[in-house]
């Protein structure tokens, strides 16, 4: 949960500082971090060899993931004060916190950015929470839990509460889904407010 | 066109990694200290916008409530794909 400890620290550090920094700041931050992440990748042997043998898992799970991530965006919009079309773009993240809230910020508007940040943060968190819960009772269901992060900082704890197999499963489906998710939410975009 | 730019971006971290010429990438973990780096500017930036700095109770609530949403649905759509037999 350290993540939302450097979150708040910044909060106030920006709220207190008089301090501006560059607007586009977090946009180079952004790119560095997907080199590192696609160096990391990069770095592991055969890795995509492996999930080309549970592909059709893989795909299937991640389609659930977005439909229910949608779904549940969708019929939660009635009790929320932002529309189903702004609900539905700032689930689109899925847990990829930092992608979602810059793309969303450039795109659409800082308020919602904030608000896909904070939920993409949640969703996150409510891996760490509840993946060993979800996990009893089927492994897909953690995975699906997670979102992205299933292939990085969820992956740990889905690898301890599952088998090896559910383990290279979780790896695909984050991996494949933060591939989509830049798509994902360039796509939605213009589909919910451009057309 | 962001979305171009962030495929580049990851294409050319998977090259350089697959080339495993640079060991600097094995010492050090730079995707954790970019991650703590852009939490924090991130922050900074919502904590210097005073709308939503001062938003952000309410926009705490709505985005916990769509993470509870979509994150109940997943579970629930991905859960038909096969529970866990019990074990014997």
């Amino acid at each position: 949960m350290w993540f939302i400890l450097v979150v708040i620290l910044g909060i106030l550090a920006g709220h207190f500082l008089p301090y501006d920094i560059p607007s586009n700041l977090s946009w180079w931050v952004l790119s560095a971090l997907i080199f590192f992440a696609g160096v990391n990748i990069g770095l592991e042997e055969d890795i995509l060899k492996k999930i080309k043998k549970i592909a059709n898992k893989v795909i299937i799970l991640i389609s659930l993931t977005v439909s229910g991530t949608f779904l549940g965006a969708f019929l939660i919009s009635f009790f929320v004060p932002i529309s189903a079309k702004e609900s539905i773009l700032a689930s689109s993240g899925f847990g990829w916190y930092s992608l979602s809230a810059v793309m969303i910020s450039n795109l659409y508007s800082p308020y919602l950015a904030t608000i896909s940040f904070i939920a993409n943060v949640l969703r996150e968190s409510m891996g760490i929470l509840f993946i060993p819960l979800a996990s009893k009772f089927s492994p897909y269901a953690a995975i699906s839990l997670g979102g992205s992060p299933s292939m990085d900082t969820l992956l740990g704890i889905i690898s301890r509460y599952n088998d090896k197999e559910t383990t290279l499963i979780s790896f695909g489906h984050g991996f494949i889904l933060s591939l989509t998710t830049p798509f994902i939410i360039t796509a939605l975009y213009y589909l919910l407010f451009k057309l | 066109m962001q979305f171009l730019f962030i495929l580049i971006s990851f294409a050319l971290g998977m090259i350089v990694g697959k080339i495993k010429k640079f060991t600097i990438f094995t010492k050090y973990d730079f995707l954790t200290i970019t991650t703590i780096i852009l939490l924090f500017v991130m922050g900074y930036e919502i904590g210097g916008n005073d709308k939503l700095f001062d938003a952000l109770p309410s926009m705490g609530v709505t985005a916990l409530k769509l993470s509870l949403a979509s994150v109940g649905m997943s579970v629930v759509l991905a859960s038909f794909m096969g529970l866990k037999k019990k074990e014997k």
